[in-house]
């Protein structure tokens, strides 16, 4: 198998934590397509020195975290999302499409949306299950940070959720 | 709903998503290349050439020249601000050519910033050589008019001088002692930031403040 059968064969894998974290920082079409893109060009720089000492998911997370924070594009350049020819490098289906309608993960994704960049790639991987230690990790910050930060974002959402609610 | 319940409903996602999505390869193989640090690493080699340029011809224009001349010690303190910034660049160079993705989020973030805010560096440095505005003054009329004008000033000329030059000090200092990212909070170092190194710049010292903020509630 080659460098790129390897590399091609670890995004089919893993291609939900791409458009996980595409989708948590980028709310138009144009900007998770541009975002993906350079994740993806990022992952394959870093794929020949990936260090088997962490978990796959991590480190792709940790990439494509380190990628979504520091994106940035200027609004000006955003086009509509009228584009025909599909020509993403990933394609979402329309039931895919239709599933992601779904309130609950409407209501998340907007949430995270309205996170600062660092809180919405905490919540990312809290929403993933790791680990207070791993979250820290990822971040570079200590394990208490991570649990006052998780407080208080759990607050947040209670907060912004029960406001929907008495709607 | 609480973030418990979310998580259920988050991790759910994992098989549609799975299932829903396609993998473009082509699309996929040639996009590879287009890695977005490589326009702003050409940048900083073009600034570096240019300013290694300056900095030669200063010292040949020091060589031709050697005197103890207002030209001539112009010439060499303007060429201290040129190698300090010929040595931002190659940092810079080195720094771009450090990225790593893989690491801890807090440590890139902090070099993104340190790569985004190389025009407000420049802005600095450009500001605190005012105070030696004099240098431009008196290099400037030999290398244009053949005139070396410190001969024609006078002691109150002279005096004029250095007391401007003094006078752009503090201000001097205190501009650059504004200009943080954790004074963003400050309407016009917000604007001042954003119009030296643009809304990426900005974006990024928000980022820093919230690690900055993380760091000391630690």
């Amino acid at each position: 198998m080659t460098l790129h059968q390897s590399f091609t064969a670890m995004i089919e894998h893993n291609k939900g934590i791409i458009y996980k974290v595409a989708n948590g920082y980028c709310q138009h079409k144009e900007d998770r397509n541009d975002l993906v893109q350079e994740i993806m060009v990022q992952l394959w720089r870093a794929f020949d020195k990936y260090d088997e000492q962490y978990q796959l998911s991590t480190w792709m997370y940790r990439i494509s975290l380190n990628v979504a924070i520091s994106f940035y594009r200027k609004s000006s350049k955003l086009k509509e999302d009228s584009t025909e020819i599909n020509d993403d490098i990933l394609q979402v289906n329309e039931d895919l499409a239709e599933q992601q309608q779904d309130e609950n993960i409407r209501l998340l994704y907007e949430f995270i949306g309205g996170l600062n960049p660092l809180d919405k790639a905490i919540i990312i991987l809290y929403l993933e299950s790791h680990t207070h230690q791993s979250i820290a990790d990822t971040l570079g910050i200590s394990q208490t940070n991570v649990a006052t930060k998780i407080a208080r974002i759990k607050h947040k959402l209670n907060h912004q959720f029960s406001n929907k609610e008495s709607k | 709903m609480n973030l418990e319940q979310l998580k259920d409903t988050w991790q759910g996602q994992s098989e549609q998503l799975q299932n829903g999505i396609n993998v473009n390869e082509q699309k996929l193989k040639a996009e590879q290349t287009k890695d977005s640090l490589k326009p702003v690493m050409n940048k900083r080699i073009v600034e570096a050439i240019f300013t290694l340029v300056i900095v030669i011809l200063l010292w040949q224009y020091i060589v031709a020249n050697f005197a103890l001349t207002a030209p001539v010690v112009s010439a060499a303190i303007l060429n201290v601000f040129a190698i300090i910034n010929l040595a931002g660049n190659i940092g810079q160079i080195a720094l771009i050519k450090q990225i790593d993705y893989a690491k801890p989020i807090s440590e890139v973030q902090k070099q993104i910033f340190d790569i985004r805010q190389h025009n407000l560096v420049f802005t600095k440095l450009v500001a605190l050589s005012l105070p030696f505005y004099g240098s431009y003054v008196f290099l400037g009329f030999d290398l244009l008019f053949g005139v070396d004008l410190y001969k024609g000033l006078d002691v109150g000329g002279i005096f004029a001088l250095v007391l401007g030059g003094i006078a752009f000090l503090p201000a001097v200092i205190w501009f650059n002692r504004q200009l943080r990212f954790d004074n963003i909070s400050t309407g016009w170092v917000s604007k001042m930031i954003e119009s030296i190194g643009g809304q990426e710049l900005l974006a990024a010292a928000k980022v820093m403040n919230t690690l900055h903020t993380n760091e000391e509630s630690a």
